[in-house]
């Protein structure tokens, strides 16, 4: 039992990391933000957080663009959020 | 001798918290994590089936390295499964003008080049513990033995 003491312990702490960020990251006040792209086309329904928009996930020459999946050629304009039926 | 122990008891639980964190992480936000490997050009359509095979195969490896009768084989396929995602994101860096915004949880903050030095830093550590583990005593190793004398 000794043995696995650790173990035990590894996955108790992954499994409460886990749930909580989880919780975290559920979008808070207003959910249904919607992604439209530079031409006012709809980019599809897209859930994104303040934390994500504010979040630039920037790697060496590459910018990703604020929210999730929705990637960007560096140097193109950052996509406008807005909420939908304005 | 108890060192070596001490070691091998760490890099395990923290190949089993890293494991089973991911693999949570990523069936819990499932949807999400299906649209993010969607956009990848090496699986793209193949995004559903990686979606479930991934968590479940990084939950497989932390019940490996769980159990000390196979935790040699764990850490076989943590080395692998690791080397794989070092890979991924290296060509990703290299050949890709465009990249998603994508992780597990908390990795979710980290950005690419970190992403890969996170991958490369456990890569290494997957392989000291199949290193530390080389003596293991597994019982098939004991019935060999056995049979030789």
């Amino acid at each position: 039992m000794k043995k696995y003491i650790t173990g035990i312990f590894a996955v108790v702490l992954a499994v409460g990391a886990s749930a909580f960020t989880h919780i975290q990251s559920k979008p808070a006040g207003d959910p249904m933000l919607y992604w439209v792209a530079a031409d006012g086309t709809d980019d599809g329904l897209k859930t994104a957080t303040q934390e994500t928009i504010d979040r630039n996930c920037t790697g060496g020459t590459f910018v990703c663009s604020r929210g999730y999946n929705n990637p960007q050629h560096t140097g193109s304009p950052v996509q406008t959020l807005r909420k939908p039926n304005q | 001798m108890m060192l070596k122990s001490a070691l091998q008891s760490i890099l395990s639980a923290l190949f089993i918290l890293l494991f089973v964190y991911t693999g949570i992480s990523k069936l819990l936000d499932h949807r999400f994590f299906e649209a993010t490997l969607s956009k990848s050009p090496l699986i793209g359509s193949a995004s559903t089936i990686f979606s479930y095979v991934l968590p479940v195969v990084e939950l497989g490896i932390a019940a490996l390295l769980f159990v000390h009768q196979r935790i040699r084989v764990g850490w076989y396929a943590a080395f692998a499964l690791m080397l794989m995602f070092t890979g991924y994101i290296a060509y990703m860096l290299l050949s890709q003008s465009t990249l998603p915004c994508s992780c597990g949880g908390a990795l979710k903050g980290l950005t690419w080049v970190e992403h890969l030095l996170f991958n490369a830093a456990f890569t290494i550590l997957a392989f000291a513990g199949l290193w530390l583990s080389r003596y293991q005593n597994t019982p098939t190793i004991k019935a060999n033995f056995k049979t030789i004398v």
